[in-house]
């Protein structure tokens, strides 16, 4: 892979290039929250490595949004979000969690609306240093090797700039003055020595590669009980997960017609009462302990069987936004100390 | 037979016994919705709208309101001989509503008269209640006032002859989709994981925590919530008396073991 050099007096201007390419977004401030939208003015963007509260999965799986209109003669889908679009500041963890949901909404046959706004959204990483709760060099998910058009590692005064792809290559022709293909030695151990004092700052680990067995292993641990009386089931770790993806599907239909309407898509949540509930009426997951065992069994195992890895790519969102903690940290200390026999 | 069916339209009727009649407003103030509403349907009595009402068979009724008279209580029986479907509406018709927040709080004689005295009634009072403590509901429609989407969803199902969609979700389920930073990390005393949701979590959007007005999400963990609150700081006494607020006579039901 190409790794280039840029000043770092370029960045603002370099970025605002990138508008050619598509409408600019990345995180910016609003509503004294973090979050992923339209990037007026690149000054607004936060590059620094703060999380937003909602994952970048939002601008490639909508939260709510019309699927499609539908009458008695078919239906006409609603392409309408797909526009040419650059997301700026993704971080390793973000580009990890979308090639995990590339595997969910790709895989044959794909998701239209997911395949439609990935494709047509370039990806700008950039490097960040690990928040309090960050858990991304325990799930190995904390560097990137693919998943990027671009990807900008901030060394204060450079950039090594790694490129990903012909687009990649394409934003970087447009302004090739700003780029340094000698990438010095000097440079180079500036890089390790940026990597070192990256990992000695992460506070927190968990076993995450013990985790497929050590969650087989608690499948019927009484454990979950004890997480089930303190879960508030308010759904807020799916949502601020990067690998969660489920959703409802509802249709509604026009007042003034029987058959015809619009089919409403939202997320939806595994810790909800009704996310397994069928015909009959039937609930496979009423009991709050089910919901819970799903979700950490999936995401810490289930995910791999099915996709070579298990979901969690460790941004620690769920340990920033749980109210009662319960979160991958508090699991795998229960699961590894309680259940499973010392070593 | 497509021509028979758009002249025989469902005959609806919209009613409110004891409440703020928020949730009839919402129906009128629907401008997108109101003219497809009138196109649609047969609408027979609507005292808000039309001051003639003509009331006789219905397909559908809505019924907004507590019982809190024994003349409402006569009338709510009458529409539900009326009614195939009736749908309750609204906190108050779901709850109880506030009136219903001292509910079971010694003799409701005792409160009529610390309240008014001596007097005498037009009709007798009763200790308002929800309407399916009378009656048999088909559907609920919760809200304080009801959500206009939901409640027009709700309504193009049943007059097409299908069944409304539940949402037995928590107030936070829309509170993160609107991306606000959650109350209850901060140490607020907020409702809204025992709150039956469909608001689009209108007061956390302006940082104001939830006050549970749309009734007890049956889900709810109250037990544990309740802990969480009161490691904040609160009292047991004040958590109860402020989820009464809003809670009627039907989060008695959630709250008793605590």
């Amino acid at each position: 892979m190409r790794i280039l050099k840029m000043d770092s007096k370029y960045l603002k201007e370099f970025l605002e290039s990138l508008r050619m390419f598509g409408k600019l977004y990345g995180p910016i401030w609003k509503r004294d929250v973090l979050t992923h939208d339209h990037v007026e003015n690149v000054d607004d963007l936060v590059l620094d490595g703060e999380h937003t509260l909602i994952p970048v999965k939002k601008l490639f799986h909508p939260k709510r949004f019309n699927t499609m209109r539908f009458n008695e003669e078919g239906f006409t889908p609603n392409y309408s979000m797909f526009e040419k679009r650059v997301l700026i500041g993704a971080h390793p963890c973000d580009i990890h969690s979308l090639l995990r949901l590339d595997e969910v909404f790709l895989t044959d046959p794909a998701d239209p609306y997911y395949k439609g706004l990935r494709e047509n959204t370039a990806i700008i990483g950039f490097s960040c240093l690990p928040t309090e709760n960050s858990l991304c060099r325990s799930t190995g998910t904390d560097i990137v090797e693919s998943g990027f058009d671009l990807f900008f590692v901030d060394l204060e005064d450079i950039y090594l700039v790694w490129v990903g792809s012909s687009l990649g290559h394409d934003m970087i022709l447009e302004k090739e003055e700003f780029f340094d293909e000698n990438v010095t030695h000097a440079d180079i151990q500036k890089y390790i020595q940026w990597r070192e004092m990256r990992n000695d700052m992460f506070k927190k680990s968990f076993n995450f590669r013990d985790m497929p067995d050590i969650m087989e292993l608690s499948y019927n641990s009484e454990i979950w009980d004890y997480f089930a009386e303190k879960c508030l089931s308010c759904g807020s770790c799916t949502m601020v997960c990067p690998t969660c993806n489920c959703y409802t599907l509802t249709d509604v239909f026009d007042v003034t017609n029987k058959t015809e309407g619009r089919r409403e898509r939202v997320w939806d949540s595994c810790m909800f009462v009704d996310y397994s509930l069928v015909a009959g009426p039937h609930n496979f997951r009423g009991k709050r302990a089910d919901r819970l065992k799903l979700w950490y069994t999936h995401k810490l195992k289930a995910f791999g069987g099915e996709y070579g890895r298990p979901a969690c790519i460790g941004c620690g969102r769920c340990v920033d936004t749980c109210p009662v903690d319960i979160n991958v940290l508090t699991i795998a200390e229960a699961f590894t100390s309680c259940e499973v026999p010392a070593k | 037979m497509a021509n028979e069916q758009q002249i025989i339209k469902p005959k609806i009727g919209i009613y409110g016994l004891t409440g703020c009649a928020g949730d009839q407003l919402v129906i009128i103030h629907t401008e997108d919705e109101i003219l497809n509403l009138f196109n649609s349907v047969d609408i027979k009595s609507f005292v808000m709208a039309s001051s003639n009402p003509e009331e006789g068979e219905l397909d559908v009724a809505f019924v907004e309101g507590s019982v809190s008279t024994e003349e409402e209580l006569h009338h709510l029986k009458d529409i539900r001989k009326r009614a195939k479907i009736l749908v309750a509406m609204g906190n108050c018709a779901l709850c109880g509503g506030p009136q219903a927040m001292y509910t079971g709080d010694g003799t409701f004689d005792t409160r009529v008269k610390q309240v008014y005295g001596d007097v005498d009634f037009l009709t007798k009072p009763l200790e308002g209640a929800p309407v399916d403590a009378y009656v048999e509901v088909d559907y609920y429609v919760p809200g304080c006032p009801v959500d206009a989407k939901q409640l027009f969803a709700a309504i193009a199902r049943l007059i097409h002859g299908s069944s409304p969609e539940p949402y037995p979700h928590p107030v936070c389920h829309e509170c993160k989709l609107n991306e606000n930073k959650c109350l209850l990390l901060d140490k607020k005393f907020c409702l809204g994981p025992v709150t039956a949701g469909g608001c689009n979590s209108a007061c956390p959007n302006h940082g104001l925590p939830c006050v549970g007005c749309w009734g007890p999400n049956p889900d709810g963990n109250f037990k544990e919530h309740f802990e969480l609150l009161q490691s904040f700081g609160m009292t047991k006494e004040d958590i109860v008396r402020r989820i009464r607020n809003f809670g009627g006579h039907k989060i008695l039901e959630y709250i008793k073991d605590l």
